[in-house]
């Protein structure tokens, strides 16, 4: 029985990456993949701040900062330095993780949102070092010339090809993240977000720990930085502020904080919704807002949260009428 | 760089004047958080509109500034009573963050409507305070500067004797210091938390139309005067009022002092002190010491 249930999980798992892998394939459109491209760069950012929020309760509102140091250690470590690619990318996890150590350790020892003030902080002074130290970032013009991946002797130049490079290196966040979920360590992070003094007296040492989630996710953010780096191949300042870090969390809290999926369903729904709210011009970002609103209003655990209950809900009210209709006999 | 007394004077007053702006922004940030618990990301977005709202007034309608400027002041506290109404009132038991992101979805929502209505190009306030400077013996002294900081106090005057001397503002602290037994002593809760986000709205508003003659009027405006203003209250103490001034006196100075020897990194100075405060005084310069 649970060999059987183990085997076909596992047939599910494959089934479900192999149709992934069909993805462009059936988009075909470039402008499709590179949106799918985007979107998995912004599920591996979503994925952390759904670590760091969802399971152990920080708040940060500055990740595109981190996002930012990844992309700028990446493509100045491949064009200055004339670094591969397979180097620059787990030393961008690094740079960023470091300097998520540097920002986390003094402001998580103290209780309350500090973090969350902290991280608003260092986004707007990261964004305006890269602005302003031209010697070092290019300054408004930012750094041209982003060399592609290498595989093998072969470039990965097109859309379609880093679909599956993002995609492998996205799963492996997704498999890590799930790992550590799982683990003690992901046990006592929830512990942490449901009860800090219950969880400190447990023997879990709290300080660190949220410290560790921190690290963790500005790593998962310096490695999107990257790839996004070598997927525009050009990078500039812009578009690593303060919206971009608002953008991302409104996207894991619309896909439901704490689940699994969450930042998946968070980041796909509010994509695909934005790129159809292109049809409303003007009126885009009033739609976009609005629906922000409704679905913290409506959903308040997200998606992946609030609609398996609201069916559950549907199916109960059914269920009961059902019985109904069958009492009088 | 070599600053004469005159020099120094004329960046200190400036850096008063804005501070005074940091201070409005920065109570408006602290009466919505003694209210509902809530840091208003939105809080910016009414700065903006109380500069768009007094452009209107008083450059398409031709309404003298005082009556412009109340009025703009106004109409944004009935902006924030409305938000407070449909989205802040039916979010009330769920988790702070859901709070925060709705904040968040109402300044997009806000900042898109303005687009529509002001267009995007950056609009030009007249001159209501005088462009002629003023000379004081050697003292060569802006009017506009002077009139801010001169309206500031008394909003802010105004404001605490509200607190102080009227039954509802005595109400509200109450309500602030504890909830349940304000309900219990039959203060209608609901209403303070409406009264709040009025107050705290309209003096972003305040703020805007303020500023708008010196600088140009965009619907982006908001944002950065939003985080400074945030900034100032924790840097002052944040949830109190004295802090609220003091982080935001403090922050104008210290960038105005900054932007005359870095310029370019001006708007990186509220976010640098707000760090340092966070690392060695996360309390506030008026708050009690917490850990």
């Amino acid at each position: 029985m649970a060999a059987s249930r183990l085997a076909s999980k596992e047939v599910r798992q494959v089934l479900g990456i192999g149709a992934v892998c069909l993805v462009p394939v059936v988009l075909r459109n470039n402008y499709y993949i590179h949106l799918a491209n985007a979107a998995m760069i912004t599920m591996i950012v979503a994925t952390g701040l759904n670590l760091l929020t969802g399971y152990c309760g920080q708040i940060s509102i500055g990740h595109a900062a981190f996002w930012a140091v990844g992309a700028y250690t990446s493509a100045l470590l491949t064009t200055r330095l004339g670094w591969s690619f397979w180097a620059a990318l787990p030393a961008s996890g690094l740079v960023a993780a470091v300097l998520g150590y540097v920002i986390g350790r003094p402001t998580l020892r103290l209780k309350g949102a500090y973090l969350a003030i902290a991280s608003i902080g260092v986004g707007e002074i990261v964004q305006l070092v890269l602005l302003n130290w031209t010697k070092g970032t290019g300054g408004a013009l930012g750094i041209k010339g982003i060399p592609f991946p290498r595989l093998l002797g072969f470039e990965l130049a097109t859309e379609f090809q880093l679909f599956y490079l993002i995609f492998a290196v996205f799963l492996t966040i997704f498999g890590v993240t799930d790992g550590i979920v799982r683990s003690p360590l992901g046990r006592a992070f929830l512990a942490i977000r449901q009860n800090e003094v219950a969880a400190q007296f447990m023997g879990v040492d709290i300080a660190r720990l949220k410290v560790l989630a921190f690290v963790i996710s500005t790593a998962y953010a310096g490695v999107a930085g990257s790839l996004f780096a070598h997927l525009q191949g050009y990078i500039s300042p812009y578009g690593f502020g303060f919206k971009e870090s608002v953008g991302i969390l409104c996207m894991a809290l619309a896909g439901g904080m704490g689940y699994r999926w969450g930042p998946v369903i968070g980041v796909l729904l509010l994509t695909i919704a934005r790129e159809s709210f292109r049809y409303f011009q003007d009126y885009q970002l009033v739609v976009y807002g609005l629906l922000l609103i409704v679905v913290i209003v409506f959903m308040p655990k997200g998606v992946a949260g609030s609609v398996p209950e609201l069916v559950d809900k549907w199916r109960g009210r059914l269920r009961r009428r059902g019985q109904r209709r069958g009492q009088p006999t | 760089m070599q600053f004469s007394v005159s020099d120094l004077v004329q960046i200190i007053l400036s850096g008063v004047a804005m501070g005074s702006i940091y201070a409005l922004m920065a109570l408006g940030f602290t009466i919505i958080y003694n209210a509902l618990r809530l840091i208003n990301f939105a809080q910016g977005d009414m700065f903006m509109l109380g500069a768009t709202f007094g452009l209107t007034l008083f450059v398409m309608w031709r309404l003298p500034f005082s009556v412009a400027f109340l009025l703009a002041g106004l109409g944004v506290a009935v902006v924030g009573m409305i938000i407070e109404r449909t989205v802040f009132r039916p979010l009330r038991r769920y988790p702070v963050l859901n709070l925060i992101i709705a904040t968040i979805g109402i300044s997009i929502t806000l900042r898109a409507l303005a687009l529509i209505i002001w267009g995007s190009q950056a609009l030009l306030f007249p001159p209501v305070f005088g462009d002629k400077p003023i000379t004081v013996g050697k003292l060569v002294l802006m009017p506009h500067y002077l009139w801010i900081i001169g309206i500031a106090v008394v909003v802010i005057a105004l404001l605490q004797a509200f607190f102080t001397l009227t039954l509802p503002g005595k109400a509200m602290r109450a309500t602030a210091q504890n909830r349940d037994a304000a309900a219990l002593m039959g203060i209608n809760v609901f209403r303070m938390d409406s009264l709040a986000s009025a107050i705290s709205a309209g003096l972003g508003g305040f703020g805007g139309v303020l500023i708008a003659p010196v600088f140009f009027v965009t619907t982006e405006m908001g944002a950065l005067a939003g985080l400074k203003g945030f900034a100032a209250a924790v840097l002052g103490g944040f949830g109190t009022i004295p802090g609220a001034i003091v982080g935001g006196l403090v922050l104008g100075v210290s960038e105005s002092l900054a932007a005359s020897v870095v310029s370019a990194y001006r708007d990186a100075v509220a976010f640098v002190i707000l760090i340092a405060v966070l690392l060695w005084r996360p309390g506030g310069i008026m708050g009690r010491k917490t850990r």
